[in-house]
């Protein structure tokens, strides 16, 4: 018997949100032990060179100094990566970036280990360096890597696309260019750890846990059951707080010294060394009808790959199955690029690849709408992908395909809201992009996996090893049981984020934990409810298919009166010699994207949204004030609607900067702008009113229908405003940032 | 040297270097790790707290310069029972994700209140201009000032 939800779709408060309101939330860096050391980490000043001599005499017998470490002193593998293990710990032969770390301290204070940092000197052999990707993949560019510069090439091919354009009416033909931006999370990351005889515990936040576990156990050379990794509170993530960080030296500088130690990167570190979005540039081609059906799209792209291969695969994957964007077309063909260079390490953010594409695909439809007199909204209407449709991929969606029912209330939205006449030198104006989003890990069949424990008095453990990185997986997961388990969120308690103690439940990524991981959660709750049911049915003394579970407990329609608790449930299953815990295990059915082709099935959800931005622009001074964003989004279902809408309005936040404002300013491999004061990220200033406009077009596979929103929200913001801007102004811009500087020089050559 | 103020309502008193910061001697001396350092530069707001009732970021100031002051950190904002009306504001609104910036968040809109109780949006997006956030696009963090000065005004009847 189905009732309806009690917590689904409420915006039921974060389980985590007293303890972050009252300052009790405890990060990385407020963890302390007794007789800790503070770590410093000597970087390479130099973006490619090879490493002669360490000179550490002067740093070892500094007062306070406890031990320094160089690659020899590494006892298991220097090398970590996520698809190559291509990236060293400690640097021993080469350096490949401004910010390659080569020498570790441990001392007494933080004073003293940064005072030994600098009595450090390091002989180097410069080699030449190589800063972008098409200078790598020149046929003569110095070796970065002993395989080659090459870090990503692969294709996607749907059909011809030549026969497309020989039967296009219209074909159009633009390149377009994105920058490198930074995750800029408030938390700039930190590690702590400890290490009692051969076992070691590191304390640090990741948003991959078991991924960091196993490096850092490689890393140590330990078997790891040795290693305990244990994930604190995480002040931000998006894509970010995975791979080579705090913790790895924690746990380095705790294995060789038996003491604890800590490491807190300072904001500049934070922005020299971690991953970035990768740049891209895309040559794209769109081929088309008159009538505005489009035949065909090639896409060409190649991106920075920086200095180490990290996620670079992934990011171009994502990007290459989404190049085509949310229509359907017969003849698809892309090259997806990344090279090593020596500019600093790119990898995963917040949609990976997929906002760069999205720029290229939403320009090309307001120019193709453009070209053919057509409405923005009926272009994509007509081309967008419905139910039967084949994507680039080959794959057939049949279910859950919202795109259309988003196009329409965007259309709706800005039609009921109209346009602002023109301010003085402002001018105002809408403009539309549209976007599919492929939930969870291309191809990955890999099982989230969750565990649920009933307790004797009738509550119950959820063990869940991903991690909340601040997005609210946490409070998803606890309304999940909740709702299937018929009690209040305040029953359950969430073991999260420890290797020792929870299952491998998935990665903080690829917007996959609502999906996913929440699919997983709610078998075990589904599986764990069988189990009780049937006890509470000997109980009863009735069949086990007609009972109904309320707040009560069980009962039988037919003597609602007579209940079991779970208690009285959890305490019959002990009885028969049971165990009241049950596991859920939940892989999306999806296939690899062939690897000549591109094709097959690599998601098993898409989200889709079409999102409105109204600009004013200045036209004399070229700012642009983005003044309304309208996010229509087809989330599946609504788990939490605080999360959703947060999801969303801070996904449009960080697509403003994209669009307007970031860039890391790399010259010769140097990042020019690592600090809040030189960077922008958005102030309350500077974002839009948002609109959240929710479309539910139920997933089946997916938890209560949900799909996932983390990342889908930032792809179409930066090409709503950049579509919004050429309506305001008659100026299509196809690179990003925008920043005002540009637009106004490009006003003033108009 | 020896420095002395009233963090929370109580009375403490120290002896630091002189090159001591607010932010190391709230966290690392008084324990209270509520205040959170973001960028060590005044530019994220992350750190912020109240000194003698304004906003400042601790992460600038040095401990003796708030010899004698009267400091509120996040541990301090509310009654020991119950929630500020600031934070249960946050609560409702869902205004909190990686809660990194929220201690600072929480008490520049305590300041702005304080000065100004009943803001504009505008005023509001200005009084917290000042403190950077990656998660919420700001949107539930105005919406819970708004709400918060609302349940405030009520209070005060």
């Amino acid at each position: 018997m189905t009732e309806p939800c009690q917590l689904i779709g409420m915006p039921v408060p974060r389980v985590d949100i007293l303890n972050k309101l009252q300052g009790k939330a405890s990060y990385a860096e407020d963890i302390s032990f007794p007789g800790m050391l503070y770590l410093k980490v000597l970087r390479s000043d130099r973006p490619h060179a090879r490493i002669l001599k360490i000179h550490t005499e002067k740093a070892e017998v500094h007062p306070g100094v406890v031990a320094v470490f160089t690659a020899k002193d590494i006892p298991g593998r220097n090398r970590v990566g996520l698809t190559i293990k291509d990236q060293p710990v400690l640097c021993d032969d080469k350096v490949r970036f401004i910010g390659d770390p080569v020498v570790l301290v441990a001392a007494e204070t933080v004073q003293a280990a940064e005072a030994a940092v600098q009595l450090i000197r390091i002989d180097y052999d410069d080699l030449p360096g190589i800063f972008s990707p098409e200078a790598a993949l020149a046929p003569d560019a110095a070796k970065i890597h002993e395989t080659g510069n090459v870090l990503v090439d692969r294709k996607l091919i749907k059909g011809d696309f030549e026969q497309a354009v020989e039967q296009a009416e219209v074909v159009i033909r633009n390149t377009y260019r994105t920058g490198t931006v930074h995750h800029a999370c408030l938390e700039s990351g930190a590690g702590v750890a400890t290490c009692d005889g051969d076992k070691v515990t590191v304390w640090m936040p990741s948003k991959e846990l078991f991924t960091d576990h196993q490096e850092i156990a490689a890393l140590l050379g330990l078997p790891p059951e040795n290693v305990r990794a244990i994930c604190p509170e995480v002040g931000g993530a998006f894509g970010d707080k995975r791979g080579l960080a705090p913790g790895y030296y924690a746990a380095l500088a705790s294995f060789k010294t038996k003491r604890p130690s800590k490491m807190v990167f300072s904001r500049e570190e934070c922005s020299l060394v971690t991953v970035k979005r990768h740049a891209f540039t895309i040559d794209y081609t769109t081929a088309a009808k008159k009538d505005g059906r489009i035949l065909g799209v090639k896409a060409d792209m190649v991106s920075d790959g920086g200095a180490y291969a990290f996620n670079s695969f992934a990011v171009l994957t994502k990007a290459m199955i989404h190049a085509a964007g949310p229509y359907e077309i017969p003849h698809v063909f892309v090259r997806a690029r990344a090279a090593y260079t020596n500019n600093p390490i790119t990898g995963a953010m917040r949609g990976l690849g997929v906002p760069a594409v999205a720029l290229a695909h939403e320009s090309q439809m307001d120019i193709l709408a453009e070209t053919l007199k057509m409405d923005p909204f009926e272009i994509r209407l007509k081309n967008g992908l419905k139910p039967g449709a084949l994507t680039a991929t080959g794959q057939r969606l049949d279910n859950s395909i919202g795109l259309t029912e988003t196009l329409e209330k965007v259309q709706g939205e800005i039609s009921r809201r109209g346009t602002p006449v023109p301010n003085g030198s402002k001018r105002y104006s809408w403009g539309v992009a549209s976007m599919f989003y492929g939930i969870g890990v291309p191809g990955s069949a890999k099982p989230s996996i969750s565990q649920l424990e009933a307790t004797d008095a009738g509550d119950f453990v959820l063990f869940v090893g991903s991690v909340d990185v601040g997005q609210g997986s946490s409070t998803l997961f606890t309304q999940i049981v909740a709702e299937v388990l018929r009690c209040e969120a305040e029953k359950i308690r969430l073991i999260t984020g420890d290797t020792d103690r929870c299952p491998n439940t998935g990665s903080s990524g690829a917007s996959q934990l609502t999906y996913v991981a929440g699919r997983s959660v709610q078998m075990a709750a589904q599986n764990l409810k069988t189990l009780l049911q049937r006890a509470a049915a000997a109980i009863l003394a009735k069949p086990e298919e007609g009972l109904v579970l309320d707040r009560e407990g069980f009962y039988h329609p037919a003597n609602p009166g007579r209940r079991v608790s779970m208690a009285q449930a959890v305490k019959r299953l002990k009885e028969e010699g049971l165990s009241p815990a049950a596991e859920g295990r939940f892989a999306p059915e999806v296939t690899l994207p062939d690897k000549e082709t591109g094709q097959g099935a690599p998601n098993g959800t898409y989200a889709f949204a079409t999102q409105g931005a109204l600009v004013g622009v200045d036209m004399d001074s070229g700012e642009v004030e983005v003044v309304s964003l309208v996010a229509s989004h087809d989330v599946g279902r609504i788990i939490n609607l605080h999360g959703v809408e947060g999801q969303i309005e801070g996904s449009v936040s960080m697509g403003v900067g994209y669009a307007l404002t970031e860039e890391l300013v790399i010259k010769e491999g140097a990042i020019k702008n690592p600090r809040f004061g030189e960077y922008f990220i958005p102030t309350a200033l500077d974002v839009p009113e948002v609109a959240s406009l929710l479309v539910e077009a139920a997933e089946p596979s997916g938890p209560f229908g949900a799909k996932g929103v983390g990342e889908p929200a930032i792809v179409p913001t930066a090409p709503a405003i950049l579509n919004a801007i050429h309506a305001a102004t008659g100026i299509r811009v196809k690179e990003i940032p925008l920043t005002s500087e540009k637009l106004w020089m490009l006003l003033k050559k108009r | 040297m020896k420095v002395r103020m009233r963090v929370n309502g109580n009375q403490v008193e120290r002896e630091i270097p002189p090159d001591r910061l607010l932010i190391d001697f709230i966290r690392e001396d008084l324990g209270l790790m509520g205040t959170k350092e973001g960028c060590s530069e005044g530019e994220c707001g992350a750190c912020t707290v109240l000194m003698n009732g304004k906003a400042v970021v601790s992460c600038l100031i040095p401990a003796f310069r708030a010899d004698g002051a009267e400091i509120l950190t996040v541990e301090g904002v509310a009654d020991e029972a119950k929630l500020h009306p600031i934070q249960q504001a946050f609560l409702e609104a869902g205004a909190v994700q990686c809660g990194y910036c929220t201690s600072g968040m929480v008490l520049s809109a305590k300041a702005l209140l304080d000065e100004n109780p009943e803001p504009t949006v505008e005023e509001v997006k200005k009084g917290i201009s000042g403190n950077l956030c990656r998660c919420t696009g700001y949107t539930k963090i105005i919406r819970a000032v708004q709400m918060a000065a609302e349940k405030i005004r009520k209070e005060r009847g």
